[in-house]
């Protein structure tokens, strides 16, 4: 066994009605950097591109600290003060049987009530 | 302090003391063999607490609870590590995974902020469970600058006057989401409300030590 834990490596693809956004591995200090600047860039494609949705899934990240946790936060708070003409949904999907995934994404939920959505998979 | 099980000079991760009546021992063993490129063979022989000055609690040495030390150099690879290795610690003593995986973020998070404000470049990590009494203690220990403290005896004084987990844990979100950076408090909100443990700050100096307790299901 290799107690390393995997890099967190972030997938961005363009879907017929939204934009998906893939994360896996560990989100450590490591990937701040790297989140942040993704989530500026497909918000900013989606706004472009009038995107009703993003959706999120973190369904195969193993971890995602605090520091992490916090781009996320940045992100639901750029978009919120989006026109609401423009502004697009944000749907994380989670694997249940993960229970951290189910207790932070509550969390996001409850702070953008209408905004962010979660659903257990 | 506990007699070393492994120890190197040079080596990142210095595992003091060694006790357990259970599982611990094969993580424990685990861990030495993978944590870093020397992966050296260990001698399989658990020795058993010493009676020195720092060791963890009377406890550990009367009931033999489950519990280890870790004390090592600050390196973002390896919180990675030891969360893993405290998450398979968790989950052979503790039978809820849910449970486990509360422990293992409130210690991912306290290890983390040891590491990060580590000004000497020691970070210690002090976990014990006591399944009998349904408690388990986290204890990170780091030495940290003067700016760094007054910034955690700020933020447990928010958590002192918080009134609830989750009071304080939305204050924290929002803030965090127009913070441009810095150490806003999220992650010790986010241990209390997620992982429903208890914390307390303890200085002396510039030695900084964070507690967390929390209650698992009590063995039968």
């Amino acid at each position: 066994m290799n107690s390393a834990a995997p890099p967190c490596i972030v997938d961005v693809s363009r879907e017929p009605s939204s934009v998906c956004v893939r994360l896996s591995g560990d989100a450590n200090m490591n990937a701040v950097k790297v989140l942040g600047e993704t989530l500026a860039d497909v918000h900013a494609r989606a706004l472009v591109d009038r995107c009703p949705e993003v959706v999120v899934d973190v369904s195969r990240l193993e971890f995602i600290n605090s520091t992490c946790f916090k781009e996320f936060l940045r992100w639901i708070a750029k978009v919120e003060i989006v026109d609401p003409s423009s502004r697009y949904r944000i749907r994380f999907r989670y694997d249940h049987r993960v229970a951290w995934q189910k207790r932070s994404l509550r969390a996001l939920e409850h702070f953008a009530v209408g905004l962010v959505t979660v659903e257990g998979e | 302090m506990y007699v070393p099980v492994a120890e190197r000079d040079g080596f990142p991760v210095r595992l003091t003391g060694a006790l357990t009546n259970r599982g611990p021992c094969r993580s424990w063993r685990k861990f030495l063999l993978t944590s870093g490129s020397d992966r050296r063979t260990i001698r399989s022989e658990m020795t058993r607490p010493t009676a020195n000055a720092s060791a963890p609690s009377r406890d550990v040495q009367e009931k033999g609870v489950p519990s280890f030390d870790l004390l090592f150099r600050p390196s973002v690879a390896l919180i990675s590590i030891v969360r893993r290795f405290v998450a398979d610690f968790y989950n052979e003593i503790v039978p809820d995974p849910d449970t486990a995986s509360r422990l293992a973020l409130s210690t991912h998070e306290l290890l983390e902020n040891a590491v990060k404000y580590s000004t000497d470049g020691d970070a210690a990590l002090h976990v014990e469970i006591d399944p009998a009494a349904g408690t388990v203690a986290v204890r990170t220990r780091n030495r940290a600058t003067a700016s760094r403290i007054d910034r955690l005896q700020r933020s447990f004084a928010e958590i002192s006057a918080a009134p609830s987990a989750a009071a304080l844990y939305a204050q924290m979100l929002r803030r965090s989401a127009v913070q441009a950076s810095g150490s806003g408090g999220l992650g010790l909100a986010r241990i209390w409300a997620e992982s429903e443990m208890t914390l307390r700050l303890v200085v002396a100096d510039d030695e900084v030590e964070v507690h967390a307790r929390g209650t698992i299901a009590a063995a039968e």
